[in-house]
């Protein structure tokens, strides 16, 4: 009898909860934050079944990177200087984003965004110290700085990007606080003139995508038609650029192994 | 002004370096465009082959061969000294190839990129080796890049290319004469080499090698090991404890990560300050620690590590000459090798000195360069390069399971060793054959076979003939000859490697 019963469709409880948030917002000009109906564990770890959620990390090309703004040795500090203050601005609006919803969260949710905010304090003393070691040889022309400064940008944004992206993606499908922190991020990036990439499943994909691309395979992933080889089997992240060949984060993307 | 394109090519373990040789300069510089998307010119030692016309290295070459591992390899430089390993390839109708063959793959794919780029044809190259790698893999790497189109020049040891590189461009004095120790503190092994350098211009140079040592086990992976040990016992939770396998990659790839980028910035700063956070077994764990440089060379000395270093200074220096050199007899250090700019490291070779040394983290860069002169070396009639190469390891043959050695390590090529006499029977010896092998140590087990000798004794009257060997000038391969009990000389040839 027991299997008659049908499981409670939570999607309604969600959609419903949407709506009402949305209205709540629109009219008294404030957050309110949406704790999520319960997900089964297994769909949390597996973003790769519903591509909708890259959505929300999407981050159009708009500015130009931030390293071309480089044009003479004095530049660089400024630069440097803009970064450091546009990530202190993104730590302010975490804070107060924390400050104006924590009563509304639950203790689950708070202890990942305490651990998300800990996170983005302790980079920021990566990107100070990570600056103060940036020293031009005097023989470096402008574009010898700019791509050298490119790639110490990338190497604290791709972290920055790796720590807080998991905490994310899981915390995504239970509260809707965490689309406000990817608001607050994506806007940190884009100003630095970050731009995402998105993949789809069973695209083709050739070897010029491979620069933005970290292939994985999966257990179930061998198969023996040579059809598959190149083919997209599931997409787990998008790609993070500043330009075509300048990759801060490659998108992680599930492939078939040819056996 | 000559324009022949002179290559050196670093081949290494993970990486490869390819330099040309500017006349104008006189000096080498990477060949531009050779790495992976615009990076940096070094590029991944990996190789995917797509087909028999089309094959691709580096990091693309990696990615590539993720859907298909069959027609990837890494680590090559590893295997081919085996006559154990070879592999299938798929994409070549599953022919089989050794890790040779897939060598010369490499070559030829780098002769052709060069080509492209320089638009014209390499007229040599120089090759580097490990000073460590014995006879079998010089002449393997040499054979792979002759068969991949390639004139080799020269084939020459790492550290007398790093020397090469640091000395030529070492412009503040024209004339000098002095010892230098290059220690080269790499991920897995540390290796100390000791030359005499003397300059009488700035053309003319000379580059001794007095002597080479180092230990295997230790390098910048063992201080990370340090590191990520005292790490897990402050989070609480071993590699052990892990259930999940994906959450026990993650924990490791973080650890080691954190570990690498702490060491770095304990370089520079007295203090730093860690935090991650890591989901394992369903709870959230976090590493949240103030690490000064005090607390971290208290692990490196707890674990030995310093005493290790010393130790390896004092047996460098004591197997130099019949009385050995003390520390205050070098001239000048060079230390190299990703963890060499660690504080205590630097302070350990200072104090052992008693003078500071001069720090140039990136080696494959300094051996790729000095390669590159090399090759140069050998057109450029301005230059006088005289380098005298020493015998690396002891060659001789096996006497039940001992070891004799006939040609003495730090021997100078071209210098041929003491008469060695062997008992022939000329009526049962007619077809005498003398395996050879190389190593410094005592046991035969213990050291590498590298070739076979086969000598016809029938119109050998005597009961006794006599065996030399030494390293050939031009090429380091090993020369044997054989005497008669009249020391006449029998036969002269290169050693080759033949099945023992």
């Amino acid at each position: 009898m027991n299997e008659d019963i049908k499981k409670p469709d939570l999607s309604h409880i969600q959609t419903s909860g949407t709506l009402l948030k949305n209205c709540l917002e629109k009219w008294f000009g404030r957050i309110y934050i949406q704790e999520k109906a319960e997900v089964p564990e297994n769909d949390i770890t597996n973003l790769s079944n519903n591509n909708n959620n890259f959505s929300f990390f999407e981050i159009k090309k708009t500015n130009p990177p931030i390293y071309t703004s480089i044009n003479s040795l004095s530049d660089l500090s400024e630069c440097k200087k803009t970064v450091q203050d546009s990530y202190k601005k993104l730590i302010d609006e975490y804070g107060d984003l924390f400050e104006e919803v924590g009563d509304e969260l639950n203790e689950n949710t708070i202890e990942s965004l305490e651990i998300i905010s800990k996170l983005l304090d302790n980079r920021k003393k990566k990107i100070e110290s990570s600056f103060n070691k940036f020293k031009p040889d005097d023989s470096w022309d402008i574009a010898k700085i700019q791509d050298e400064f490119s790639h110490v940008l990338v190497n604290i944004l791709k972290d920055i990007l790796e720590v807080t992206s998991i905490s994310i993606s899981n915390g995504l499908k239970q509260s809707s606080v965490y689309e406000k922190i990817i608001e607050i991020l994506n806007s940190f990036y884009s100003y630095l003139g970050i731009y995402t990439k998105e993949y789809k499943v069973n695209e083709m994909y050739t070897d010029d995508d491979l620069v933005s691309i970290n292939p994985t395979v999966s257990q179930d992933g061998e198969i023996k038609d040579k059809n598959y080889q190149n083919k997209i089997k599931s997409v787990e992240s998008l790609a993070y650029l500043f330009e075509d060949n300048i990759v801060v984060l490659e998108a992680n993307i599930v492939v078939w192994r040819i056996s | 002004m000559k324009d022949e394109l002179l290559l050196g090519i670093d081949f290494g373990t993970s990486t490869n370096y390819v330099t040309k040789y500017d006349f104008a300069k006189k000096d080498a510089v990477a060949v531009a465009n050779m790495g992976d998307y615009g990076g940096s010119n070094i590029f991944e030692n990996t190789i995917y082959i797509e087909s028999g016309s089309n094959v691709i290295l580096g990091k693309l070459a990696n990615k590539k061969g993720v859907s298909s591992p069959m027609n990837f390899f890494r680590d090559i430089k590893r295997h081919i000294s085996s006559d154990n390993w070879s592999q299938k390839i798929p994409h070549l109708d599953n022919q089989i190839f050794t890790a040779q063959d897939i060598a010369t793959l490499i070559f030829k794919e780098i002769k052709i990129k060069v080509e492209k780029i320089e638009n014209r044809p390499i007229d040599g190259v120089v090759l580097t080796v490990p000073y460590s790698y014995g006879d079998q893999y010089r002449r393997r790497l040499r054979e792979s890049a002759q068969n991949a189109g390639l004139s080799v020049i020269n084939i020459i040891e790492e550290p007398i290319a790093a020397a090469v590189s640091f000395g030529l461009f070492d412009n503040n004095s024209t004339t000098k004469d002095e010892k230098i120790l290059v220690f080269d503190f790499g991920g897995g092994t540390l290796d100390i080499t000791v030359f005499n350098f003397s300059k009488k211009n700035q053309s003319h140079a000379e580059i001794e090698v007095l002597n080479t040592s180092g230990v295997e086990q230790l390098g910048g992976k063992d201080i990370d090991e340090i590191m990520i040990s005292k790490f897990k016992s402050i989070i609480g939770v071993e590699y052990d404890d892990i259930l999940n396998d994906v959450e026990l990659k993650k924990y490791q790839e973080v650890l080691n990560k954190t570990a690498t980028e702490q060491k770095e910035n304990l370089s520079f700063d007295d203090e730093t300050e860690v935090y991650e956070n890591f989901d394992l077994n369903r709870t959230t764990k976090e590493l949240e620690i103030d690490l000064t440089v005090e607390e971290f060379n208290q692990w490196l000395k707890s674990n030995n590590i310093i005493g290790k270093i010393e130790d390896a200074l004092d047996q460098v220096l004591w197997d130099i000459g019949e009385d050995g050199l003390e520390p205050e007899d070098i001239d000048k250090i060079i230390l190299a090798g990703g963890s060499s700019s660690i504080p205590i490291i630097n302070e350990t070779i200072a104090n052992y000195f008693n003078k500071m040394p001069i720090v140039q983290s990136n080696l494959g860069e300094l051996v790729g360069r000095g390669a590159g002169i090399v090759a140069g070396i050998a057109s450029d009639d301005s230059l006088n390069y005289n380098i005298i190469k020493k015998v690396n390891k002891n060659v001789g043959i096996a006497q039940g399971n001992k070891f004799i050695s006939i040609l003495n390590k730090n021997t100078n090529y071209g210098v041929e060793s003491d008469f060695f006499g062997i008992k022939i029977n000329n009526l049962t010896d007619t077809n005498f054959k003398i395996n050879f092998y190389e190593g410094d140590a005592s046991i035969i087990e213990n050291c590498e076979y590298i070739g076979q000798v086969e000598f016809d004794t029938v119109d050998v009257s005597s009961s006794k003939i006599f065996l030399t060997l030494s390293k050939d000038m031009d090429d380091g391969r090993i020369i044997y000859k054989l005497y008669d009990d009249q020391k006449t000389i029998l036969e002269e040839k290169h050693i080759e490697n033949k099945k023992g």
